[in-house]
């Protein structure tokens, strides 16, 4: 593949009078990946994010969307290509959901009937009953719903990249927590390039591809979630993470799958029983919960297929390096240099684009039930 | 009299309305929504038609009058005269008004926005007959100075509330559909002015029931108004001349007022 670079930054500024709000900022998103910025507010990630989409207008550098720069494509054109959901919604009050999800497509003067079809697919994509919703105004919606239309809406001309500007801030961790799956589930199947903002770093582990954490305007360190939490780059790196939790952070990362022993290897039953989807740190919370040293795993109908100890989470197989802090002290300026050289994220490779071309000749169409992820929704 | 409250009164309903916040087409389609307007133009005909013949019940009211009854115009002439002045000085304060108001609300424009309430303000604020002085010498007597007077006091209602209007809207729905990648007309027309509509109208509302009202005054300066019998009778000291003129305002002052109160959404 020659292009494996959708969205490129380089050397990105942005000043307001005489504030930066961003510093220098480069970075190299790969089709399909999904990217989350991470910071405190007033970082500049926000400010990152609409300058991809522009806007605002990059005071310094430069910013490409396919080899693209985006200086050169006309602005409206340039946001009709990309999804933008906030996490206000935005949505129009005066209009039904259905014509709200149906906006860009009409900017676009699709033909009525194609809008509907259009909208009647991303519906469904998201778990909106037609019946139900498409006639509704957002004032009769539940912020979940709200949501759902918003990203429905950012998708409905299938644009390449989806940028998300903290969409789940403002709702309640079930709902959120569904709707993140809800975006991993999505993304799984069709493999836009998104990215995304949030300060919740917790947030970001259970999404990204890769971490992008972000302070006065600059990156601070960028990786996966695994690379972030075996060794951050400093102190504000950690504090993020969350200090004392990142062991039970990093075991969230690991689903109890891959270290559990499988049926036959050490049958017993326990009194309690985790999921095989589940991950080590739920697990370790069972264990401590009933006080048990050892889990009987089970798949999502209830058969068992394996036993988990305390020990097999401790002696892992695939155990990562151990985490050591770099010196709180160390200064930072390398953090941008390393940016652009940053391998994008082991999942996306070439078949990215053809996955896509697969999506777009109706994958979308079927029920979303079908598809699933590995994720237990229980 | 403009409501500042955002209201959504339209919650129910399962077609594809679109816009809540203002009637739907079919609503507005139907006898039954005007009969209260049609109630009051019909009494405002009959007035006309029986106002004449009703000399015997003002002579009553003002015995020493010698004549109880205003006949040196049609009553029916007075007031068309008086709803052509309206009405061309309301559309003029109207286009004018709104316009300035989504002018100054553009980017471009941002920086008039103090001057453009302000000479709003100053409109209102200075009284209609100060203004009839002051533009006699310039415009002569009649119509034309009227139409000014009532033009600038028609303003302000309909600027303040054009800005309230657009200020309402949420600046992250305008960001959304900019991010959507809407031009900045569409979104004017097909977000803040739909949004703001219902403020814009009881603006206008305002404006122009308070310019029927006004537009009396037009009589001291030789204009054709339902003024003329109440000057007339402030002069003759002719109580009867002063009620006929008022009824005939106040109540077409109500009949239009009540088409207004038909076009904004009521509250429930």
């Amino acid at each position: 593949m020659t292009d494996q670079v959708r969205i490129a930054l380089l050397n990105v500024s942005k000043r307001f009078g005489e504030d930066t709000a961003v510093d220098g900022l480069s970075l190299a998103i790969a089709p399909g990946e999904l990217c989350v910025l991470v910071g405190t507010s007033g970082c500049g990630k926000s400010t990152t994010l609409r300058m991809i989409n522009r806007l605002i207008e990059h005071s310094d550098g430069q910013i490409h969307i396919d080899g693209q720069p985006i200086r050169e494509i006309n602005e409206q054109a340039l946001r009709r290509r990309i999804g933008y959901a906030i996490q206000s919604t935005g949505l129009f009050p005066h209009w039904t959901v259905a014509r709200n999800i149906g906006l860009v497509p009409r900017l676009l003067k699709w033909p009525a009937e194609r809008i509907q079809k259009r909208t009647r697919e991303l519906m469904q994509l998201l778990g909106l009953s037609e019946t139900e919703f498409a006639g509704k105004y957002p004032h009769q919606l539940s912020g979940g719903q709200a949501q759902r239309v918003g990203v429905a809406r950012a998708l409905a001309a299938d644009p390449d990249i989806l940028l998300m500007d903290e969409p789940f801030g403002a709702l309640d961790p079930i709902t959120r927590e569904s709707l993140q799956d809800e975006l991993l589930r999505l993304q799984a199947r069709l493999h836009k390039t998104i990215v995304f903002v949030t300060h919740d770093m917790e947030e970001a582990m259970k999404l990204a591809d890769r971490i992008v954490v972000m302070d006065g305007g600059k990156v601070v360190q960028q990786g996966s979630p695994q690379d972030l939490l075996t060794a951050p780059e400093n102190a504000f790196v950690e504090s993020l993470l969350g200090g004392r939790d990142r062991g039970l952070k990093q075991a969230g990362l690991i689903p109890v799958r891959d270290v559990m022993h499988p049926t036959g290897a050490r049958r017993q039953t326990t009194a309690a029983a985790v999921s095989a989807d589940d991950d080590l740190r739920g697990a370790l919370s069972l264990m401590l919960l009933h006080r048990l040293s050892s889990l009987t795993v089970v798949d999502e109908r209830d058969r068992t297929v394996g036993t988990l100890g305390v020990d097999d989470i401790m002696h892992r197989k695939n155990l990562l390096p151990a985490a050591s802090a770099k010196p709180a002290n160390q200064s930072s300026n390398q953090s941008s240099n390393q940016a652009y050289n940053q391998p994008a994220s082991s999942s996306d490779d070439g078949d990215a684009v053809e996955d896509k071309a697969k999506v777009e000749d109706g994958a979308e169409q079927t029920s979303p039930s079908q598809d699933r992820g590995p994720r237990h929704e229980e | 009299m403009a409501p500042n409250k955002r209201h959504h009164p339209r919650t129910g309903g399962l077609g594809m309305r679109n816009d809540p916040a203002i009637l739907s087409d079919s609503d507005l389609l139907t006898w039954r929504h005007w009969s209260a307007p049609l109630g009051w133009f019909a009494a405002l005909g009959m007035l006309l038609v029986a106002m004449p013949h009703l000399g015997s019940l003002f002579a009553a009211l003002d015995p020493e009058a010698r004549e109880p009854i205003y006949r040196r115009d049609a009553f029916v002439d007075l007031l068309a005269n008086h709803l052509l002045l309206v009405a061309g000085a309301s559309s003029i304060a109207i286009l004018s008004g709104v316009s300035a108001a989504i002018m100054v609300t553009r980017p471009w424009g941002r920086d008039f926005l103090p001057l453009v309430s302000q000479l709003a303000s100053i409109g209102q604020t200075f009284p209609p007959v100060a203004v009839l002085a002051l533009a006699v010498p310039w415009l002569g007597f009649g119509g034309l100075p009227t139409v000014v007077a009532l033009v600038l006091y028609g303003l302000l209602p309909v600027v303040r509330n054009t800005l309230v209007g657009i200020g309402e809207v949420d600046p992250a729905t305008r960001e959304a559909a900019r991010g959507m990648g809407m031009s900045p007309r569409q979104v004017l027309w097909q977000l803040e002015l739909p949004l703001a509509a219902p403020v814009i109208l009881a603006g206008i509302r305002t404006s122009v029931t308070v310019g029927i009202a006004t537009a009396a005054i037009g009589s001291t300066i030789g204009a054709k108004t339902l003024g003329d019998p109440i000057i007339a009778g402030i002069i003759n000291g002719n109580t009867a001349y002063i009620l006929q003129g008022a009824i005939l305002i106040g109540v077409l002052a109500l009949s239009i007022d009540s088409v207004f109160a038909r076009l904004l959404p009521s509250r429930r």
